[in-house]
This record gives structure tokens, C-alpha cells and sequence, in this order.
């Protein structure tokens, strides 16, 4: 390809980036800007920034383990301490949601009503949670790769099924 | 219709098959998003390996496939916007539709490429090259993932929408030329001058390899 020939290419195909990166920034101010509107509407309390923290840790611990166990030789080392702090925070959900800081008494949050008006239901989705990650601890602790492999299905499950029921859809 | 109806060879096999292949694969992967993420993931794995080889066709296959050929300059896309009722039959793809397909090649490049970084919101399914990075970059990753997304459905939906066009205000189908690759629309001037089958041959291989590699480094 000569460079004469390639030059209305390029024009054309650096136009077409703009209008993309342009759609997309107008599309992310947008987005910002309604959520900065309904974050104004009442100060968060302190438990829905600790929740979200422990959720996001428990994520970001589950992605550490599981990228561990995607590889061919996954490290223990690697993978014990996540497994470990997940089983931790587990069993910290329930003090996450104190009566006041759900949709319905204005807060901003992900978190459903559902958390406090199904309060067994939530118990018993948080209970399933923290069995799953003591068994996760049990066999990081063994080294159990072939276990843990089949058992993150479960913990993922356990996240799963607590996200369809009581937070709100992604 | 009445008089003439030769038919004249528009579109290439391989380009064809790319377009219907991304069209069915692009569909899969939005049914099966946050559902099925094994197949998601292969249907991405497929429609990367088929932006690879459109890449690869648009400067080695045939000659209406080919970037060089289709895509034109603002001065031209104006003028043919401004003489679009009269503007006589393109032979392959127009000025315009150029950019249409401009714009869908990148918004398919970035959806691919933001989809290997995206991690879900659990932190158990994610992209081949999430393991690279961490866990809040994997998530902002798929928000932009699903965003790019609402991009490329507005960018298919003006495809659509244009193909429709066609087919009231010029009377003309542009959908049974990109099944049969003939075009039976008078009047039509140009020649689609074909690629030899080893650079076929050589795209596959190409799409093929990036993809293997791709999938086994994560």
C-alpha cells in the first residue's frame, strides 16, 4: 500500500475514533452526572462505605484465588491469605447492614430492601457464603488444588445467589 | 422488475462469511453476557479471530473488501451524502456505508478488547488477560465492556437502519448480495477482482494463531 493511497484511510479511520471516544465521554458524563444528582440526596452512612469495601475485597480476593487457579501450577502462597480474608469477612456480613441503611430510608445503595425485610432469607444466603469459604480455607490450608478448583464453583454460586435476591441487578 | 437483471459478482466468500459469522457470533455473546460465560467467552474468542482476519482481508482480499478501495476522504462522503437520492448504485460499498463499517470494526476491536481485561462482579468469571490486572481494573473494565457495547448496538442499529433506506427511498437490496455475493442491480459498474486462495489460506492461519495465543496467555 503506497502512502498516498493509504492517507483517506487513516482520515477516515482516525474520524471514526473520535466519534467514538466522543460518544463514549458524553455517555460517562452522563452516567456521572445522574449519580453525583441522587448521591447528593442524603450523606451516606458510614456501614454502606464499610459494606461496599468488604464486598469489593471479598471480589477482589475471590479474582486473586481463581487467577491462581486458572494457571497450570497455581501457587498456595498465593492463594491461602485471599482465602483466609475471605472466610474473615464472610462471616462480617451480617454487622455490614444495620437498620437505616437500606433504598427504603433513602440511602444510595445496591443493596435491595429485601436484606432487611427477609431477614432469614438474607441469614441464610450469608450463612451459605461463610460455609463455603471456611471449605475454601480448609483446602487452601491442604493444598488441595483440584478441590479448590471445583469448589470455587460453589463460592462463586453462593456470591451469585446472593446478588440475584438481594442487591440490585448489574 | 423488467428488462436486464444481470447478475454481477460484488462480495468474496470469505467476506460474507465474516459479516453473517459476526452477526450470529455478536448476538451469541449478548444472549449468553453474565448467563453462559463459557460460551461468551468462545463467541468472543470468535468474533476476535474474525475482526483479525477482516483486518487481514481489508488490505490482502478481494477488491470491494479491501479498506483501500471503499474507504474515502470527507470531501467524498459529503458529496455522496449530498447526492443521495440520485447518486447511481455503488459498486461495493459506498463512501458512507465505508464509514459505517469503519466505525463497527472499531467498536468490535474495543468490545473484544475491553472483554479480556473484565472481570464480574464476584471475581469469578473473567477475561483471558484479567490476572494482569486487579480487581477494581477488571471491573471498571466491564462497565466500559457494557458500555462500548450500548455503542455497537446503536452502531448496528444504524446499519439497519440504513439497509432499510435503501430498500424504501432506491428501491435497491443490499442484504441478498451480502448472502449470494451477486448483486442484480442495474447499471452497477465495477469488477470484483478476487484473492488467490493461499492469501485466504494465510488469513486463517493469521486468525487463527492470534486467537490460540490470546486464550492461552491468560
Amino acid at each position: 500500500m503506497t502512502v498516498q493511497s493509504s492517507t483517506p484511510v487513516w482520515r477516515s479511520a482516525r474520524l471514526g475514533l473520535m466519534a467514538a471516544a466522543m460518544a463514549l465521554l458524553v455517555a460517562a458524563c452522563g452516567q456521572q452526572a445522574s449519580e453525583e444528582a441522587s448521591a447528593s440526596d442524603a450523606p451516606a452512612p458510614p456501614a454502606v462505605a464499610e459494606r461496599q469495601e468488604g464486598f469489593k475485597a471479598l471480589g477482589a480476593s475471590f479474582k486473586l484465588i481463581n487467577d491462581q487457579l486458572k494457571t497450570d501450577a497455581p501457587d498456595m502462597a498465593q492463594i491461602v491469605p485471599p482465602a483466609e480474608r475471605m472466610n474473615v469477612l464472610a462471616s462480617q456480613i451480617p454487622t455490614w447492614f444495620p437498620a437505616g441503611t437500606g433504598p427504603d430510608d433513602g440511602v444510595k445503595t445496591d443493596a435491595l430492601a429485601t436484606v432487611w425485610t427477609d431477614p432469614e432469607g438474607f441469614a441464610a444466603a450469608q450463612t451459605r457464603l461463610a460455609t463455603a469459604t471456611t471449605r475454601l480455607q480448609e483446602l487452601a490450608l491442604a493444598g488441595d488444588t483440584e478441590g479448590l478448583r471445583e469448589h470455587v464453583k460453589m463460592v462463586g454460586a453462593s456470591c451469585g445467589g446472593c446478588h440475584d435476591n438481594f442487591r440490585v441487578e448489574q | 422488475m423488467t428488462g436486464r437483471t444481470d447478475l454481477v459478482k460484488v462480495w468474496d466468500l470469505p467476506t460474507r462469511l465474516v459479516h453473517w459469522a459476526l452477526a450470529v457470533l455478536v448476538v451469541v455473546a449478548w444472549l449468553t453476557a453474565g448467563e453462559r460465560m463459557d460460551i461468551h467467552r468462545y463467541a468472543g474468542y470468535g468474533i476476535l479471530g474474525l475482526v483479525v482476519f477482516r483486518l487481514y482481508w481489508g488490505v490482502a482480499g478481494g477488491s470491494t473488501a479491501r479498506f483501500s478501495e471503499f474507504v474515502k476522504g470527507p470531501g467524498a462522503v459529503l458529496a455522496y451524502v449530498r447526492g443521495w437520492r440520485g447518486a447511481p448504485a455503488s459498486f461495493g460499498h459506498n463512501p458512507l456505508g465505508a464509514l459505517s463499517v469503519l466505525l463497527l470494526v472499531v467498536l468490535l476491536i474495543s468490545q473484544v478488547g475491553l472483554g479480556l481485561f473484565t472481570v464480574d462482579i464476584d471475581g469469578m468469571e473473567s477475561g483471558p488477560f484479567a490476572r494482569f490486572v486487579t480487581f477494581d481494573t477488571g471491573r471498571t473494565a466491564a462497565e466500559l465492556h457494557e458500555l462500548n457495547f450500548r455503542l455497537l448496538q446503536a452502531a448496528v442499529a444504524l446499519h439497519l437502519v440504513a439497509i432499510a433506506a435503501y430498500a424504501v427511498f432506491k428501491r435497491r437490496n443490499l442484504v441478498k448480495p451480502m448472502v449470494t455475493g451477486q448483486d442484480a442491480t442495474p447499471g452497477l459498474e465495477g469488477e470484483l477482482r478476487p484473492a488467490p486462495l493461499w492469501r485466504l489460506a494465510l488469513g486463517v492461519v493469521i486468525a487463527v494463531l492470534v486467537v490460540v495465543l490470546i486464550a492461552r496467555a491468560g
